[in-house]
């Protein structure tokens, strides 16, 4: 091999060498796992993955609960209130608040969740999604949202309904929703009424 | 999510797979994607998403560097690339293989060009483009009027002005009216306008392949002008909507010689290849099916991930021109063995086969009448360049805003 072959290959492995060495310096596999709480503006343009259950499901959003912070991700993908969400992207930090926004529809996967059958929910862990029989007693409506009270059998629990509701004081309902800490004590974020009877 | 030494793997796979499914003849690089697309929601969970990125680049650049091959040897050029007439003629003098190492010079020359320009022209690009958008129609029918006006006789002038005016027809009715899926249009039309009129007039033409002589030949000189020629032909073609690499090549000054030419034309696919990536990075126009695969799997289109996919450019760029030397020297080994009319009819007969599978009665149709318009530029004697006319027109059309006033005339 000899002459412009030559100077092809000399050529060819100075640019396996360069573009390997571009590859090396630059790796894309800086992608850390954060949990959901320890999300900050310090983490701002750094891709990570990250999980948390649907706390409340928009049209070009999800915001994700892991009990007790929250995190908007921007996706067009459909969950349920509950939803176990996995997703990963590039944290976009503006006024304190932090986003996280995917590359690609396919970071963000929603498994979903049945709720199981419970009677209250103390001693129950957050993060869990619950189904439970109780009364209404009353309901505050705050515009775009209401908060309820509700009693079972064991306990006087507070929903949070991110939608207003229509509903009888008095009557009994089934309310599946998911276990959040709000402002040092448990309640559910409600994903579904239904009347009994 | 990847790692770098998987990354760096899935590059060198990447161009070995191209090496393979770049010796396919008349396969060209689009055909190639739009084979992997149904597999990318498999592959991007398996390989992660700069893992699929990095795939799709390795072999698109790849891709540009071996198909040289079977334009040399099987006389059936990537459709978009036109004209492989010198490299032919080249394989019947017995020089087959310095056609091949000549394309691959300016290829990887090409590559490296194109990324000495990339910071300046990531400068200039924003505004460059901006012009550009704003005056499509001027800049594209400027293109055209140049590539008639460039013929080198009147009756050649008029001929080209002939077949721009019948490719755009075709064009017309092929893109604008729907006459075959918008995703499957430019196989059968590129077939019919360029790979067949070239497969078809080597047979006529074409006497016995002599054995081949392993010896490249070649000025320093005439390296750094094609590959410099090629280079901007191929920026210009990955910039301006609707300017393929044929077209780019009518554009830029002529060529000295054969070996210079053949330089120019693997330069172009190379630039045009690596600048479809940068005009997606900076302002996420795609002007390539790779390109547009890259923006089918990302919403963001990071700087580093962008350094990664001009490393794993190099690398692919790096290793298909061993392979492609060595498939190269190989086919040279044989070439005069087979039964070259016969290997020609049959590479004809398979184009036209998947033709039929992915298009159907109607595109056999659209490759025997863009054949019928893609063998008049070989005997006039005029640019093939004047073909793309099939793009070029509706565009055109589209940017001054004739569409309303046209399409029903045609309709």
């Amino acid at each position: 091999m000899r002459g412009p072959e030559k100077l092809l290959l000399k050529l060819s492995l100075s640019c396996l060498i360069m573009g390997l060495s571009a590859m090396q310096s630059m790796g894309v596999n800086n992608q850390i796992y954060v949990d959901l709480g320890e999300i900050s503006s310090e983490l701002n343009g750094k891709i990570i993955m990250t999980w948390g259950y649907i706390f409340r499901a928009e049209e070009n959003y999800l915001e994700l609960s892991d009990g007790s912070s929250k995190l908007r991700v921007y996706t067009e993908k459909k969950g349920r209130i509950g939803d176990l969400v996995i997703a990963s992207g590039r944290v976009k930090c503006w006024e304190k608040r932090c986003y996280l926004i995917p590359r690609y529809e396919g970071e963000v996967q929603i498994r979903n969740r049945e709720p199981k059958k419970v009677c209250g929910i103390e001693n129950r862990e957050v993060g869990e999604l619950v189904l439970l029989e109780a009364k209404l007693i009353s309901e505050k409506d705050y515009g775009s949202f209401s908060v309820l009270r509700i009693k079972t059998k064991e306990e006087e629990i507070r929903v949070f309904s991110p939608k207003r509701l229509e509903l009888t004081k008095g009557r009994i309902y089934s309310f599946s929703g998911l276990i959040v800490i709000y402002k040092g004590e448990p309640e559910i974020v409600l994903r579904e009424v239904r009347e009994l009877g | 999510m990847a790692d770098n030494f998987l990354l760096f793997l899935l590059a060198i796979s990447g161009a070995i797979l191209a090496s393979i499914t770049g010796t396919i003849p008349g396969m060209h690089v689009n055909n190639l994607i739009s084979i992997l697309i149904p597999l990318f929601p498999i592959l991007s969970r398996e390989l992660g998403i700069e893992g699929l990125a990095v795939l799709i680049v390795s072999m698109a650049v790849a891709h540009t560097f071996v198909n040289t091959i079977p334009s040399t040897y099987l006389g059936a050029p990537d459709p978009s690339t036109g004209s492989i007439l010198p490299a032919h003629r080249l394989l019947l003098m017995g020089r087959g293989h310095m056609a091949v190492v000549l394309t691959l010079a300016g290829s990887i020359l090409s590559l490296i060009l194109s990324l000495m320009i990339l910071p300046m022209f990531m400068l200039v690009l924003p505004i460059l483009s901006q012009i550009i958008e704003r005056n499509t129609s001027i800049v594209l029918s400027g293109i055209l009027l140049f590539l008639i006006a460039s013929e080198r006789s009147y009756y050649r002038r008029i001929y080209a002005m002939f077949i721009v005016l019948l490719s755009g027809i075709l064009g017309i009715y092929v893109l604008d009216l729907g006459f075959l899926d918008q995703d499957t249009a430019l196989f059968p039309s590129f077939v019919g306008l360029f790979t067949a009129p070239t497969i078809i007039h080597s047979v006529l033409t074409s006497g016995k392949v002599p054995r081949q002589i392993i010896r490249v030949r070649t000025r320093r000189k005439e390296l750094m002008r094609g590959s410099l020629a090629g280079t901007v032909a191929g920026i210009i073609s990955g910039v301006i909507p609707g300017v393929s690499p044929s077209i780019a090549a009518g554009l830029i000054r002529k060529s000295r010689n054969e070996r210079e030419y053949l330089v120019t034309i693997g330069g172009i696919n190379t630039a045009e290849a690596m600048y479809a990536m940068v005009m997606l990075y900076l302002l996420g126009a795609t002007r390539s099916g790779p390109a547009a695969a890259l923006k089918s799997i990302f919403r963001d289109f990071s700087g580093d991930l962008f350094v990664v996919l001009i490393g794993t450019a190099l690398v692919s760029g790096g290793l298909a021109t061993i392979l492609a030397m060595f498939l190269s020297r190989k086919f040279s080994s044989f070439v005069e063995k087979i039964n070259y009319r016969l290997v020609a009819i049959s590479v004809l007969f398979g184009l036209s086969s998947a033709i039929f599978l992915i298009s159907g009665v109607r595109g056999i149709l659209v490759e025997i009448t863009a054949l019928g318009i893609g063998i008049l530029p070989i005997y006039f004697g005029c640019r093939r360049g004047s073909c793309m006319g099939f793009l070029l027109v509706p565009i055109a059309m589209r940017s001054l805003g004739l569409n309303e006033l046209i399409l029903p005339v045609f309709n």
